[in-house]
């Protein structure tokens, strides 16, 4: 981790809970791994103190402790990653109102407030007079938590009497949230970093004796290890069985959702289908009774991740496409939320052979998606956003290339003769007969005639559309109707599909019918992720240099981003003058959007003279210098925050004082409520500031 | 060789009949086309040198070749011969030994020009000399000096009647070898002007569409079928009143425009007096797929624009202006969160420490930026 990264940290950790845990973080960030006496050693406070902070920290997941073999004293780390994720609490709790609404986003920013908190204290908490049934958790000091809940505005008493809520209703939205990941199990190892678990696992895993050959039992041993630190990680299934007792796993779908675990993916790329089916399945967990009181859980910044991506790629597609389409996509990508644990896949292997490739990507059928009630409901929409043309004009055998039996409902539609598309004037006697025939045919020899049709004679010619312009179009009427491939409305959700496979983004990946298998769309959500990481580079770049920088950036990151270029070549491509070109290339050098080489032709004398310059785009190094600014920016927002806070400071606790909350009008001076909305204004400028810098680290560290 | 030692012997054939022969020689090799390579046997064939007379022929092609009518070349080991204008044959005469040479280098080298350095090496004579040479011929107006668009420091010559080749000029961007970048900015406009209006289909070409589109936008949503996606879809500016919403054409759309359809267009649309070439007109696509304007369609060929500069270029031309929003100064266009805010473009953020020069308290930038 980085200066900045830590720097942000400890502003983070010390805006939400103030100046004493984060003296003790910032001590523990900048001096790393510390023992007790060592942290009093580097912080100067009180041993009480310390110990308050700590156990603060800890409870937030924001140090990590690790006593070695329960001897010699524990040791603390800080947790900056989590501590980084404090920055991003608001967007989770904003997605988990958009998707469960508004009992579950109180909850959850309950269990935020708490960091992490056990199942019974959260039902008392909401329930006083129910009876707690299980002992006490050490870890979660109940005393702690109401004393917190107090200080947020979501009290469990005010609340109660706005909407009832039963137990019943809790549990089972606890119980959607731990379905649709965005809740999970907390486990000892979550306060552990990952070097410690690795150790620990590895103690506690024990060795096969009953394997004779040494190099055997090492290699189940490392399995097992692996396996220890995923039951801890995603929760093993026996905690899962004691967590829901009576559970039962019903097909209920939510939202159109419904777990199908892709085993065949994981055979086919030759992989161990681990226990990850029991959390991130994405199967919802239809509960009758209560959950068991003793499991903590805590939020799981992993899953918004996932869905952070998802929308920007669902941004990218409405940007580059159209509402309709991103839809779609959005819906899609939804769907396909339970088969990724983490944002970067495990499964995925980028393979030479596509076929493995693609089955270690996260696939969902077209079936699936045509069940969605929010699709069927949008399909009208769905069918009219796409432009129409001439039939003879749409050729998917390349697209479906690997498809041997194109099963594709695709009949040309007679809908209105059309005024047309921009193409419009270009009709042809071929494209009307092929129309003609199109219709006398039964629908299935259409099919397979229409996909192919076009196919053996564009082999041969790149650009089978050259002679269409000449065509003469004054000596046949515009009578051929247009077509967007839009037949019935469920066609019209394949078409988007398509076309979404068509983009240059390569948003999707068809994965044709088979025998066995329903045709079905794979994300490529690796290079979908390089594509975001590279655009964010490119408006950066633009947005400092101008346009001409994004586009010498852009030819440097062509071709796999392995080209380095001369200047001469340089121009040659960009068509810049060189005198403009070179102060371009220099000041993106300093700011490190791109790199020098220098090759001396003259052996060690290196003069400038005899020396070639290659300039040439660092991809991963880019991405950490503007990681770092975005940090660095982002602590100085920060910071700046808590200056224009204390300049109206008196103002602000006073309109924080419980009597004057909500009678501000009449309790405040004229001054005084400027002041306030100004303040206001500019603290809300801030924070959606770093809101949108977040999503860019998203970008550069996350995906 | 024969022929090599037969040139050295002096030649006692009475003078008059020679000089006709030597005469009708050179005539009936001008006659032929020029530049053509005779061998000893292409001259006898030719029937001028009575009973194909070897030593006759060799004579004849000494005096000429003195004279600097014919010029002695060799291939695969053995003598030929190559017809020389009587013009520039005139000029050889008028020129010493160096700058013939020079010449005859500068000449063969034809519209590539050929660089001083390579001239010196070649002729194997000194600077001084070359640069002499090269100066006097210069003045006569025999040789002029070009600008190769690919080295534009070197000095290079060719010969005053010639024009220079597409490699030295480097092409219709070039002009007089340097990058004539408006022309590039004017070509690369059209293209994509193009190229936008066969990309994507507007839907108020489709009353059908449009009404439907409507009615169903016009129904009211409940906030159950809020998600975040949409959320965040309402969010952008497409909701605008002036926002021209643009359609996909449908997957698999083979009317995308293809390199050399869009030479073809713009060679017919007399925008310049420049024939483009395919290659060319790559090169000018290329430059518009890396400024994030139009995109190659992966799978059918052609390209199509990006829809974002489509809009821009549309609602361009809509309000007439003709100008598309794309200037060279930062900050147009593509905005970055991080750029956005005042750190992410400050001048000094490499001071900026908690305690230091710089910091978030007393920043001014802050305070603008605060303040707008």
């Amino acid at each position: 981790m980085s200066e900045y990264a830590t720097q942000l940290s400890v502003v983070l950790v010390n805006g939400i809970f103030g100046e004493l845990p984060s003296q003790v973080f910032h001590a523990l960030a900048f001096n790393g791994r510390l023992s007790f006496s060592g942290l009093l050693h580097h912080t100067h406070f009180s041993p009480v103190e310390v110990r308050h902070s700590i156990s603060v920290l800890i409870q937030q997941q924001l140090v990590y402790w690790y006593e070695p073999d329960n001897i010699g004293p524990a040791l603390y780390e800080a947790n900056l990653e989590n501590s980084y994720l404090l920055a991003r609490s608001g967007k989770y709790i904003q997605l988990l109102k958009d998707r469960f609404g508004d009992f579950a986003s109180e909850l959850v920013s309950n269990v935020i407030i708490l960091g992490h908190v056990r199942i019974g204290d959260l039902t008392r908490t909401y329930f006083p007079s129910i009876d707690e049934r299980g002992p006490l958790s050490e870890i979660v000091a109940s005393d702690h938590l109401s004393q917190l809940s107090d200080e947020h505005p979501v009290k469990p008493n005010g609340d109660t009497e706005k909407h009832v809520h039963t137990v019943d209703e809790l549990h089972s939205t606890i119980s959607n949230l731990l379905g649709a990941g965005l809740l999970c199990l907390v486990h000892e190892s979550y306060f552990r970093s990952a070097a410690d678990n690795i150790a620990e696992a590895e103690h506690v895993v024990p060795r096969d004796g009953s394997i004779k050959s040494k190099k055997q039992q090492e290699a189940t041993w490392e399995l097992d290890v692996q396996q220890k630190l995923e039951d801890w990680r995603y929760g093993s299934k026996a905690d899962m069985n004691t967590l829901a007792p009576n559970l039962q796993r019903t097909k209920r779908t939510f939202d159109g959702e419904h777990d199908e675990l892709p085993t065949k993916k994981r055979k086919l790329a030759g992989l161990r289908a681990k226990g990850s089916d029991q959390i991130a399945g994405g199967q919802e967990i239809a509960s009758s009774g209560w959950l068991d009181q003793d499991f903590i859980v805590r939020v799981n910044h992993e899953k918004l991740k996932i869905i952070m991506r998802n929308q920007q790629l669902v941004a990218l597609a409405e940007e580059s496409i159209g509402t309709a389409t991103s839809t779609v996509y959005a819906e899609l990508l939804r769907t396909a939320e339970p088969q990724l644990r983490k944002c970067k896949n495990e499964l995925y292997i980028a393979d030479d052979d596509p076929e493995i490739e693609l089955a270690t990507l996260p696939q969902v059928s077209t079936d699936k998606l045509k069940a969605i009630k929010k699709l069927l409901h949008d399909l009208p929409d769905l069918s009219s956003a796409l432009g129409k043309v001439d039939p003879s004009e749409i050729d998917l055998g390349r697209l479906l290339h690997k498809s041997k039996k194109p099963k594709k409902r695709r009949k040309s539609v007679q809908s209105d003769a059309d005024e047309a598309s921009v193409e419009g004037s270009a009709s042809s006697d071929e494209s009307e007969s092929e129309n003609i025939a199109n219709e006398s045919e039964s629908d299935r020899s259409t099919n397979d005639r229409y996909s192919n049709s076009n196919s053996p004679s564009r082999g041969d010619n790149d650009h089978p559309s050259e002679g269409r312009n000449y065509k003469t179009p004054d000596t046949t009427p515009d009578t051929t109707p247009k077509t967007n491939g839009v037949t019935s409305p469920s066609d019209a959700l394949r078409q988007h599909l398509l076309l979404l496979s068509d983009q240059p983004q390569r948003f999707l990946i068809p994965v044709p019918r088979t025998k066995t298998d329903l045709e079905k769309w794979a994300v490529p959500y690796h290079d979908l992720s390089r594509t975001l990481l590279q655009n964010a580079i490119v408006s950066i770049t633009i947005s400092r240099f101008g346009p001409l920088a994004g586009r010498l950036i852009r030819i440097l990151a062509a071709n796999d981003n392995s080209t380095k270029l001369d200047e001469k070549m340089l121009v040659l491509l960009s068509l810049i003058p060189q005198k403009q070109m070179r102060t371009l290339l220099h000041s993106m050098h300093r700011a490190g959007h791109i790199e020098l080489q220098e090759i001396p032709k003259d052996g060690s004398q290196r003069r400038p003279g005899m020396t070639l310059f290659y300039w040439f785009f660092d991809p991963d190094r880019c991405r950490k210098k503007m990681l770092e600014e975005t940090y660095k920016t982002m602590t100085r927002l920060v910071q700046r925050a808590r200056v224009e806070r204390e300049g109206v400071r008196s103002t602000v606790e006073k309109a924080e004082r419980t009597d004057v909350v909500g009678r501000e009008e009449e309790l405040l001076g004229e001054g005084e409520l400027m002041a306030l909305n100004e303040w206001k204004e500019k603290e809300e400028r801030i924070w959606g500031e770093v809101g949108r810098l977040d999503e860019l680290v998203a970008v550069l560290r996350d995906f | 060789m024969l022929e090599k030692m037969d040139i050295d012997q002096p030649n006692s054939e009475s003078g008059s009949s020679r000089t006709e022969i030597k005469n009708a020689l050179y005539a009936r090799c001008a006659s032929l086309p020029a530049e053509t390579v005779f061998s000893q046997h292409d001259l006898l064939d030719l029937g001028v040198i009575p009973d194909k007379d070897i030593k006759l022929l060799l004579q004849c092609t000494q005096e000429l070749t003195r004279e600097g009518l014919l010029k002695l070349l060799t291939r695969d080991g053995r003598a030929c011969w190559r017809v020389v204008k009587k013009e520039d044959a005139q000029k050889y005469k008028s020129l010493t030994a160096e700058e013939s040479l020079v010449y005859s280098y500068v000449e063969s080298a034809g519209r590539e020009g050929i660089w001083n350095r390579m001239l010196r090496i070649r002729s194997g004579l000194h600077m001084t000399v070359v640069g002499e040479a090269v100066k006097s011929l210069e003045r006569r107006n025999y040789i002029k000096q070009i600008k190769t668009a690919k080295f534009p420091n070197r000095k290079t010559y060719m010969l005053a009647g010639l024009q220079p080749s597409e490699v030295v000029t480097g092409g219709p961007f070039y002009t007089d070898g340097t990058l004539d970048d408006e022309f590039v900015h004017q070509m690369s406009r059209w293209t994509e002007r193009y190229i936008v209006g066969r990309s994507w289909a507007k839907p108020s070409d489709n009353p059908h569409i449009h009404s439907n589109s409507k009615k169903t936008s016009k129904q009211p949503r409940t906030s159950k079928h809020q998600t975040e996606s949409e959320r965040l879809v309402s969010s952008l500016p497409s909701r605008n009143a002036n926002y021209i919403d643009l359609l996909p054409f449908p997957p698999g759309f083979t009317g995308y425009p293809s390199v050399s359809e869009i030479t073809r267009a713009i060679n017919a649309s007399n925008l310049s007096p420049v024939t483009m070439k395919e290659a060319e007109m790559k090169q000018l696509l290329d430059i518009l797929v890396w400024d994030g304007r139009i995109e190659e369609n992966l799978l059918n060929g052609g390209y199509k624009a990006v829809k974002k500069a489509a809009i821009a270029v549309m609602n361009g031309q809509r309000t007439n202006e003709g100008q598309i929003n794309e200037g060279t100064e930062p900050g147009d266009g593509g905005a970055s969160a991080l750029t956005e805010a005042p750190c992410g473009r400050c001048p000094v953020i490499g001071f900026c420490e908690e305690r230091g020069p710089v910091n978030a308290r007393s920043c001014e930038y802050f305070t603008d930026w605060l303040m707008i």
